[in-house]
């Protein structure tokens, strides 16, 4: 018996040794290219190892196959949090809510005089622009807290960009950002408002980088995750600098990676269905925009939508040129393809 | 074996009467349940001047259609009662309450008006809710009755002037202003104009506005309103 017992163990102890020694000559071949060692690994009998893609479309296919799929989607693919299960309803984070302050509980707890609640009540009530400017100027300027003066010249930005003033509402958000705030992630919204200023003069590519910044800020932030999708798409019109292979590989990530967690914040798979309904109208570049529908309604689990959409993709691609950018896409939309029919009976 | 026999056929007799028992006992407490629902609606629609009763629905433009009504800070808000279209008059009433330094209540021409502000402000700095009761007889005496054939240049000289981009009419209605409101609707479609109406089902229910972190929690009223 003990002797069996030895012999077992040496196996093993032998086993992770060659696969040890394996793993150190693989590791000095990395000047390989990808295509040479996935050759290699097919004539030894192995399957080369799944693309960044491959392993996204496995954990969502999982994941759909689960009872509640999507905290566990979440998680595999974001490392978000679990959404809130036991906190009180009032408590709990809003991330559609139209400012940090909203978004979150108790930002300006205890800071806050009635006075000020009232002014701002008032100026949210009335439709009298000029009413609304000359309040909030007084209080961006009075000696008030820095959170209340922050939250006026805010106010004052979004006043300015729904005039279509987008000097007036530039200048705002320099002095939001320039108040000194216990906590930089608050600012996200100003850095949203500035992306906005771009999108409005039609600069997408000052727009985006103010998108990431907020993004950073402040990561269940769903109005700039929606406005980061739409300016990602209309940036695919671009098509000389977009459709470069690492630029397009890239945006291409960003754009789901954005829808994913519009779904993990807002804990609601289905958002993507009424999100898709403006994105169909946007101005942006059509495979790329097929792609992305087909890839959002994959994630709410609408398998038919997203097969229409993909075969409609590659059903149009004897018309492209052949591109790095196109070829992924073919590749990508071929695989979701794939994978739905492993789903049919 | 016979005694086994008798015994199996005892129990299957016993176990067809729990399920018959089961069934009936189900059915009674949907039927209680569904019969308690149905009274405690009623009740709802006979107590007045509650928060504006709305429901499930798709249709955009006319009733009591949303399961949340959601007015967006730039909507013109209309009282349409007695014959009558009144702008709901936010200017007079933010500027009364910001002349008060505590009361959270007043009057102005067309009714009575109450702002709740919230005692903690755990959210953002302007959450409130604004209740709204119109005075018909205030109203009857210092707005003229809409008369059908000038219905037209009413709603281009009245509800279209002065309306922002991006911004939409809403229309609180009440009984007597229905039979208006229904001569009124062909001329805002006419007019491609975007509109949302809720049905006020009787005098003393509230106009109620408000802004809190509950209208921000899902993607869905955009689409449904």
């Amino acid at each position: 018996m003990s002797s069996h017992k030895a012999y077992l163990t040496l196996v093993t102890i032998l086993t992770v040794l060659i696969l040890f020694f394996i793993g150190i000559a693989m590791n000095g071949k990395q000047v390989v290219d990808n295509s040479k060692k996935s050759a290699f690994l097919l004539s030894c009998g192995v399957t080369p190892p799944p693309t960044e893609f491959e392993v996204r479309l496995n954990k969502i296919f999982a994941a759909l196959e689960k009872d509640e799929p999507l905290p566990e989607l979440c998680v595999e693919l974001h490392k978000q949090p679990l959404p809130e299960n036991n906190v009180p309803y009032m408590e709990k984070k809003v991330p559609l809510g139209d400012t940090v302050f909203m978004r979150y509980h108790g930002i300006f707890s205890g800071i806050i005089n009635k006075s000020v609640a009232r002014t701002f009540t008032a100026v949210t009530l009335s439709t009298d622009m000029d009413f609304k400017l000359k309040t909030l100027k007084q209080l961006a300027h009075a000696e008030q807290k820095n959170l209340v003066r922050y939250r006026a010249w805010l106010e004052l930005a979004r006043l300015h960009l729904r005039n279509r003033n987008q000097k007036m509402a530039s200048s705002a958000l320099s002095k939001a950002l320039g108040i000194t705030l216990d906590n930089e992630a608050w600012k996200a919204d100003a850095h949203f408002l500035q992306a906005s200023v771009h999108f409005t003069n039609k600069d997408i590519n000052a727009a985006l980088p103010k998108l990431e910044t907020a993004l950073r800020s402040d990561p269940n932030f769903v109005d700039a995750y929606v406005l980061y999708i739409r300016a990602l798409l209309e940036a695919s019109l671009q098509k000389e600098t977009y459709f470069s292979q690492d630029n397009c590989t890239n945006k291409l990530t960003k754009l789901m990676d954005s829808l994913d967690m519009i779904a993990c914040v807002t804990n609601d798979r289905h958002t993507f269905v009424h999100l898709a309904k403006s994105i169909e109208s946007l101005p942006a570049e059509q495979k790329i925009k097929s792609f992305i529908v087909g890839y959002g309604n994959l994630l709410a689990g609408n398998y038919l939508t997203a097969e229409q959409r993909m075969r409609s993709l590659l059903k149009a691609k004897t018309q492209w040129n052949s591109s790095p950018c196109t070829n992924l896409l073919i590749k990508q939309a071929s695989q979701v393809l794939q994978k739905i029919s492993t789903l049919k009976p | 074996m016979k005694v086994n026999a008798t015994s199996s056929s005892f129990i299957d007799a016993i176990a067809n009467a729990l399920g018959v028992l089961i069934i009936v006992t189900l059915l009674l407490v949907l039927l209680s349940q569904y019969f308690a629902h149905k009274q405690e609606h009623q009740d709802k629609d006979v107590v007045n001047g509650q928060r504006t009763k709305v429901e499930h629905g798709r249709d955009m433009r006319i009733g009591t259609l949303c399961r949340k009504t959601i007015i967006r800070p730039w909507s013109k808000e209309y009282i349409v009662l007695s014959d009558r279209v009144v702008p709901l008059n936010k200017k007079a009433i933010s500027e009364a309450f910001i002349m008060e330094s505590r009361k959270n209540f007043g009057e102005i021409s067309e009714g009575e008006w109450t702002i709740f502000l919230r005692k903690n402000i755990d959210r953002d700095i302007d959450t409130f809710e604004l209740e709204f009761v119109p005075n018909s007889k205030a109203i009857e005496t210092k707005y003229p009755v809409w008369l059908t054939p000038e219905l037209e240049t009413k709603v281009d000289e009245e509800l279209l002037a002065g309306l922002h981009a991006n911004s939409i009419l809403f229309f609180f209605v009440y009984p007597s202003g229905m039979e208006l409101f229904a001569s009124l609707y062909p001329h805002l479609i006419q007019q491609s104009v975007l509109f949302q109406a809720v049905y006020q089902p009787s005098s003393a229910y509230k106009v109620i506005l408000w802004r809190d972190s509950e209208q921000f929690d899902t993607f869905e009223v955009d689409y449904h309103c």
